[in-house]
């Protein structure tokens, strides 16, 4: 601002001194021209008139010493020719006259020849300057001459230059402070504005309008800021209750932002700012970089990360926007399978899915199946391995009574797990029919115990019955079952010559009249890992699947959906090579589950 | 010049926190060679390589940053403690493809020095991924409580040695094989010396104090 007024205001004062010299020079031009002309008329009238009384000699006063040239004459002094009738020159004040050529051919003394007197301005050839020249034909015919040197235009001008040049820098200085003054107070009142919600009449009304404009603006900003803060409020919280980890990148791998649940999920600082960091501060993965990366190349790209236990999935998608339609930037985000060029990819959003349950049933899965092939086939095998020996006549006779023995006993088998399985599956429908009655769980115990009693002999171990008569309502082939169930698992993995102690224990729980059923033994115990999954179909401890202890893998099981459909809860301790102890609690009085 | 400078430090910080990952995976390989016993030679010997080309990039790309931008205070501190981080990360990778390479001979060795090899190698590991962590968060509190864990590790050495030693005395022993196995632990130990420096570097990065451990490596 100040630089802008002061340049005006020192080109202004320039202009304006240029003016005012021209004119002031022109009119000096004329009024030093006049006053020239003056002063040699009245100048030549004396010098005549002193002639005509002197004669020649009155001439010779005016003659000028030593300077023959008349380079050095003093210019204050005019110089006086005198010139006969046919031009020869018979004196002249600063030149020797003998030297000088014929001058009747002059402009002003042909002048004077006609008129009497005759004047001009021209550059003289003797003086070598410019020269005003006034000639005047006196009474014998013969023609006086005063010249003078003339003072041009650009002579008055060098004369000046040296006030000028103090003018100008006179003029610099205060055009400077002047229009620093000015532009603080020009200023002033325009910083001073309030441009909120200040008063229309302003200083300068030529503001008005515009800062009628900058207040719409502004009301328009504010409007736009507040649409743009719900909307980052929604996208927050919408992103911060993703479960799913989410990322936006640019396309230098730089977050833009990210979701509490990508920090949670890849193990990332919750206390760092990671916006505007590169991918790798955030996590160090080479799957994750791997999938960015392919994704800044303009491929859809999915791949798994383990993370410790957890399993994620990550996907990254390429980002493209399109051009700009009617100021709305439309995201694209490429769909599955296609390839964007690389140039059009704007960022990548990755997504970061925890599939660890996912995965884990997937492997449960895929056991389940693997266990119960297992265990339909092992007897099968067997059954038609003996048929197949018998068939062909290998066996001697007396010996096929025995292998009969064998293909009943696995038959039985399969009859075992067959109705097993059945009485899961009814157990699953829960439609089945089932009559709920009253049952004495003591008695009930000890008839497990005499259909016990062949296993418990094979491997010396006693079962021990202790507690109370306890009447209980509910199904008594189920609960027969899990007591079954429950003291077999007992003596199958206990050592030899162990003991499994059956407790029966009426309580209260909550006012609520229950139950405990406790079946202890001291057998190889279950290890740690293994204690929540022996409740599952199939599920062996043993993974060798050996048949040395037989079994079908579903008793636990069984027990479990029992215990579950009478509203019970059950309880396992087990230290490994000590024993096993499994505590199933149940109310007294039956209601059907929900 | 400013603005290009802050983006070549930028690459710097990439390339170590880089660099640190490399190491991360390397050792995440030695602790699966040990447990699951499958062949990872070919594939760690890459990612040493890796990581030896990478240790001369960031070293070519520190001295260009020291020559040409003439860095002063912590700039100069970042750079001068990257120089010596990634020659720590450099003997982390050897180290790590060292184990590897000598996994397969300890394969049949008893359970208990299985397990209390796993639980060196999981402190060691860790301590290398906080030491990387702590400078990518410039985490101070980090940074110590890698320097502390060192001790852990080196206790942890001298109950294998201990053992082994017992083990050796007992007549039946395969002796070349729990040497291996002394050599896997030490190798383990010096890993952890390595993170113990680069958490110390990383301290001196950030304050500008040189904080030692009391130890050489």
């Amino acid at each position: 601002m100040v630089k802008r007024i002061f340049k005006n205001t020192f080109g202004l004062s320039i202009i304006i001194l240029l003016i005012s010299y021209g004119i002031i020079v022109g009119i000096l031009y004329d009024y030093f021209g006049d006053q020239i002309e003056r002063e040699m008329k009245a100048e030549a009238a004396y010098i005549a008139c002193g002639m005509e009384v002197v004669g020649k000699d009155y001439l010779e006063g005016f003659r000028v010493n030593g300077h023959v040239n008349g380079n050095s004459v003093e210019t204050h002094k005019n110089r006086i020719t005198w010139i006969s009738e046919d031009g020869v020159v018979l004196y002249d004040s600063n030149v020797n006259e003998t030297t000088m050529k014929d001058h009747s051919n002059r402009q002003e003394v042909q002048e004077a020849k006609e008129k009497g007197e005759g004047y001009e301005i021209r550059y003289s050839d003797t003086l070598q300057e410019q020269t005003v020249y006034y000639a005047v034909k006196l009474k014998d015919g013969s023609i006086l001459r005063l010249s003078s040197a003339y003072n041009t235009v650009f002579s008055i001008l060098i004369s000046m230059l040296q006030p000028t040049v103090i003018l100008v820098v006179v003029i610099v200085v205060l055009s400077y402070l002047l229009s620093k003054r000015m532009a603080r107070k020009i200023v002033a009142p325009i910083n001073n504005l309030d441009l909120v919600n200040g008063e229309m009449e302003e200083e300068y009304e030529e503001l008005v309008p515009l800062l009628k404009r900058v207040r719409k603006q502004n009301v328009l900003i504010e409007r736009q800021m507040d649409d743009l803060q719900t909307q980052q409020t929604k996208f927050q919280a919408l992103t911060e209750h993703m479960r799913e980890g989410f990322l936006v990148l640019d396309k230098k791998e730089t977050i833009l932002s990210y979701n509490v649940a990508a920090v949670e999920l890849l193990g990332a600082s919750k206390d760092m700012d990671y916006t505007g960091e590169n991918i790798i501060s955030f996590d160090r993965h080479r799957e994750l970089r791997e999938a960015v990366k392919e994704a800044i190349a303009g491929k859809r790209s999915q791949s798994m990360l383990e993370n410790g236990e957890r399993i994620y999935r990550i996907v990254a998608n390429p980002i493209v926007t399109e051009d700009v339609i009617r100021d709305e930037t439309a995201v694209r985000y490429a769909p599955m399978g296609e390839f964007v060029p690389e140039e059009q990819v704007d960022g990548v959003i990755v997504i970061i899915l925890d599939e660890t349950e996912k995965e884990k049933r997937d492997q449960l899965r895929r056991e389940f199946t693997s266990n119960v092939s297992h265990e339909l086939k092992t007897p099968l095998t067997s059954i038609s391995g003996i048929a197949e020996i018998i068939m062909n006549g290998i066996v001697k006779p007396e010996d096929v009574s025995g292998f009969a023995k064998n293909i009943y006993e696995e038959a039985g088998r399969l009859i075992g797990l067959v109705n097993d399985i059945i009485f899961l599956s009814r157990l699953d429908e829960e439609t089945a029919s089932y009559v709920v009655e009253d049952m004495n769980l003591l008695a009930m115990a000890k008839q497990v115990k005499e259909r016990l009693q062949i296993p418990c002999k094979e491997k010396n171990i006693s079962i021990h019955i202790i507690g109370e008569d306890v009447i209980m309502k509910g199904i008594p082939s189920m609960m027969e079952e899990v007591l079954y169930n429950l003291c077999d698992n007992g003596i199958k993995y206990n050592k030899q010559d162990g003991r499994v102690t059956v407790t029966i224990q009426a309580f209260e729980d909550m006012n609520v009249p229950k139950v405990s059923i406790k079946v202890e033994d001291t057998g190889i115990g279950i290890p740690q890992e293994d204690q929540e999954r022996v409740f599952e179909r199939f599920y062996r401890v043993d993974k060798s699947h050996s048949r040395a202890i037989g079994g079908t893998g579903l008793g636990l099981s069984i027990v479990k959906h029992v215990v579950m459909f009478h509203q019970g809860e059950i309880q396992m301790d087990s230290i490994l090579g000590v024993g096993t102890t499994i505590t199933v609690t149940l109310p007294l009085e039956f209601s059907v589950a929900e | 010049m400013r603005n290009r400078f802050d983006t070549q430090l930028e690459l710097l910080n990439k390339e170590l926190i880089e660099m640190g990952a490399l190491c991360e995976e390397l050792i995440a390989l030695t602790q699966k060679s040990l447990i699951e016993g499958t062949d990872y030679v070919e594939f760690a010997r890459a990612k040493e390589l890796e990581v030896d080309r990478m240790e001369s990039d960031v070293e070519s790309l520190c001295m260009k940053l020291l020559l040409k931008q003439q860095p002063v205070a912590k700039d100069l501190r970042v750079i001068s403690a990257a120089l010596k981080m990634i020659s720590d990360m450099e003997r982390i990778g050897d180290q790590s493809l060292d184990i590897v390479e000598i996994a397969e001979y300890v394969k049949n060795c008893d359970e208990e020095s299985k397990q209390c090899i796993e639980e060196m190698a999981n402190a060691a590991g860790k301590m290398v991924s906080d030491s990387v962590d702590a400078f990518v968060r410039r985490d101070q509190t980090l940074a110590k409580a890698v320097m502390d864990a060192d001790d852990f590790v080196d206790d942890l050495f001298d109950t294998m040695k201990k053992r082994l030693i017992q083990i050796l005395s007992e007549e039946h022993a395969d002796g070349e094989m729990y040497i291996d196995m002394l050599m896997i632990a030490k190798y383990y130990e010096r890993i952890a010396d390595h993170a113990t420096n680069i958490a110390e570097w990383v301290l001196y990065s950030i304050t500008g104090m040189k904080v030692s451990n009391n130890k050489d490596s």
